[in-house]
């Protein structure tokens, strides 16, 4: 890979489906709306490298499948992400019931220290609104989450709800609340880092490079 | 064929099938062709797969109110949606889309309505009448069982999953061990292959002879048509060496697929058999499962069996191995001893 980087961020993009959460995904890559998309079935991922507070990160996303069923399948890839765009529709009250159970999963799946930020999608359709930002603010404050309404199709606060959530796990690691050596941090250093200067993590990363089969 | 009076009553021989089903199915008799794969598996079948619920007719079904009608209406637009066919939000075609599915899911409560069966219940439509998709789809989904891998707890589609690598592993090891060096599983790629058919990401008219020999062979299929599109851009995949590239070629480049390359794959679908296969793989699958399950002292003891026991098999295989190289037929078997002393 040509590309260097700082720091590589394992994202989720989860949330019921019909939220837009493959369209959040392909905005913040593409830069423009996906008019005719399939519905997800299973994972896709995308990535891109953005800077943040002076640091180059590469956002490594995970946009998975709404349907309920769907999560025994991609259940094996929340392990170990650092961060996650938790999607509800604001004109759909049953996607925002929903929340809890996502969080619930991310949690208990990901890691307890994921950090999350709330998006309520489609905020373009204010008109068949079913949720309002007071109320979902709210629930952002009690759960301890960023919260954001965004529009995957004008774009808008589709590239803040992202930066939002790396510039939080960059304070986190500057800080020491969040270890980046730590196991499943969903972290890891890039080519430009400061890896050389730490001790290296020779023997994990050698295992990874032979075949296990 | 197609015209045989009472035909649904009458066996035609299995190599006359094959053969005209080689030379491909025209457009316009697709659908007629599929009805009639259907009444000769039906007529073939020893042992009667599960049955359908009730028998209840279509258009009492189209009656009931689906509980899963909001799900189905979410995915509508986001089936097929450049197809002029489907493009139109609640023209004719997303309509039948809808009242198939709906009268599906009052039919099999326990399924539902799942992501993917849109992609199949699409392209049966393209080919069928609606009440004659409709029929198609129980037949795909109660005696091919694809059913199973659309149920809530998709077990299924875990154990195709498990069983996809090890065939990966046995046919094209050394590009399963590029793949696993990525963290690459059939999980990241292959849900949409088995869900859909190959319906989500492939060209239509591919997608047409894959469902052609979905009716003849079952879901097997689906596993030798992931096998050969693997195994045939084997090259491709490995000059690739970062998990973004590697799955943007899979999902990218193995669909664009040239006339050439596609009936290399229907006749390479054509040749192989993966039953025995895919049956000691769901064994396997079961074991390690609950293997991982049981409390921990019975676990050990058990894996000490286990371990035992492939003993056991790799000093046979060792012996087998000694003979064999004399009769000087060895170097393929290494890979097997090799695997089993892992």
């Amino acid at each position: 890979m040509s590309e260097t980087y700082d720091f590589l961020f394992k994202f989720l993009v989860i949330g019921s489906a019909g939220t837009g959460k493959s369209c959040l995904l392909h905005q913040f890559i593409e830069n423009k709306f996906k008019q005719d998309s399939n519905h997800t079935i299973g994972v896709e991922f995308g990535s891109r490298v953005v800077n943040v507070g002076g640091k180059t990160v590469k956002l490594q996303i995970w946009d998975t499948a709404g349907q309920e069923r769907f999560r025994s399948v991609t259940r094996s890839y929340y392990r170990g992400a650092a961060g996650a765009l938790l999607v509800y529709d604001i004109t759909s009250r049953e996607t925002y019931n929903a929340l809890t159970n996502w969080l619930t999963d991310a949690r208990t799946l990901a890691s307890p220290n994921i950090v999350i930020i709330l998006c309520g999608n489609k905020k373009d359709l204010d008109a068949d609104r079913e949720v309002t930002f007071l109320e979902a603010s709210r629930f952002a404050q009690e759960n301890e989450l960023m919260f954001l309404e965004t529009s995957a199709l004008t774009g808008e606060n589709v590239e803040e709800g992202f930066l939002k959530c790396a510039r939080t796990i960059l304070n986190k690691i500057d800080s020491g609340e969040l270890d980046p050596e730590r196991m499943g941090s969903g972290i890891q250093y890039g080519d430009a880092s400061l890896r050389q200067l730490r001790q290296p993590r020779g023997s994990t990363a050698q295992n990874k490079q032979q075949c296990s089969c | 064929m197609l015209a045989t009076p009472d035909r649904p009553k009458v066996k035609v021989d299995m190599e006359i099938i094959h053969a005209a089903l080689a030379q491909g199915v025209p457009k316009q008799h697709r659908g007629e062709v599929w009805k009639f794969l259907s009444e000769q598996h039906l007529l073939r079948q020893t042992v009667s797969s599960q049955p359908p619920p009730d028998n209840t007719a279509y258009k009492e079904l189209l009656k009931q109110v689906s509980s899963e009608q909001h799900a189905i209406l979410i995915d509508l637009g986001r089936t097929f949606p450049t197809h002029p066919y489907f493009e139109e939000s609640m023209g004719p075609g997303q309509l039948s889309l809808y009242n198939v599915l709906s009268a599906y899911s009052v039919l099999d409560p326990e399924v539902g309505y799942c992501q993917g069966l849109c992609f199949v219940t699409g392209v049966l439509l393209l080919h069928l009448e609606e009440e004659d998709a409709f029929n198609m789809l129980k037949f795909l989904m109660f005696v091919l069982g694809l059913r199973q891998q659309y149920k809530p707890s998709m077990t299924a589609v875990q154990i195709q999953m498990y069983q996809l690598s090890r065939l990966l592993h046995d046919y094209h090891k050394d590009l399963q061990c590029h793949l696993e060096q990525q963290d690459i599983a059939p999980s990241l790629y292959a849900p949409p292959w088995f869900l859909t058919n190959f319906a989500s990401q492939y060209p239509l008219g591919f997608v047409a002879r894959v469902f052609d020999m979905l009716f003849l062979q079952g879901p097997e299929v689906i596993f030798k048509v992931g096998l050969s599109l693997l195994g045939s851009h084997k090259l491709l995949i490995m000059q690739h060496d970062s998990l973004e590239s590697i799955v943007d070629v899979i999902k990218t480049e193995l669909p664009n697929l040239g006339l050439v390359q596609m009936e290399k794959t229907v006749n390479q679908v054509c040749e192989m058999d993966l039953t025995k296969q895919l049956q000691a793989y769901e064994v396997e699958y079961q074991v390690l499962n609950d293997e991982l399950h049981a409390p921990s002292d019975q676990r050990s003891a058990h894996l000490e069996k286990v371990y035992q026991s492939l003993q056991q098999q790799n000093s046979e295989l060792m012996e087998e191995l000694q003979v064999k190289t004399h009769r000087n037929s060895g170097a393929c078997k290494l890979a097997q001893v090799t695997f089993f002393s892992a």
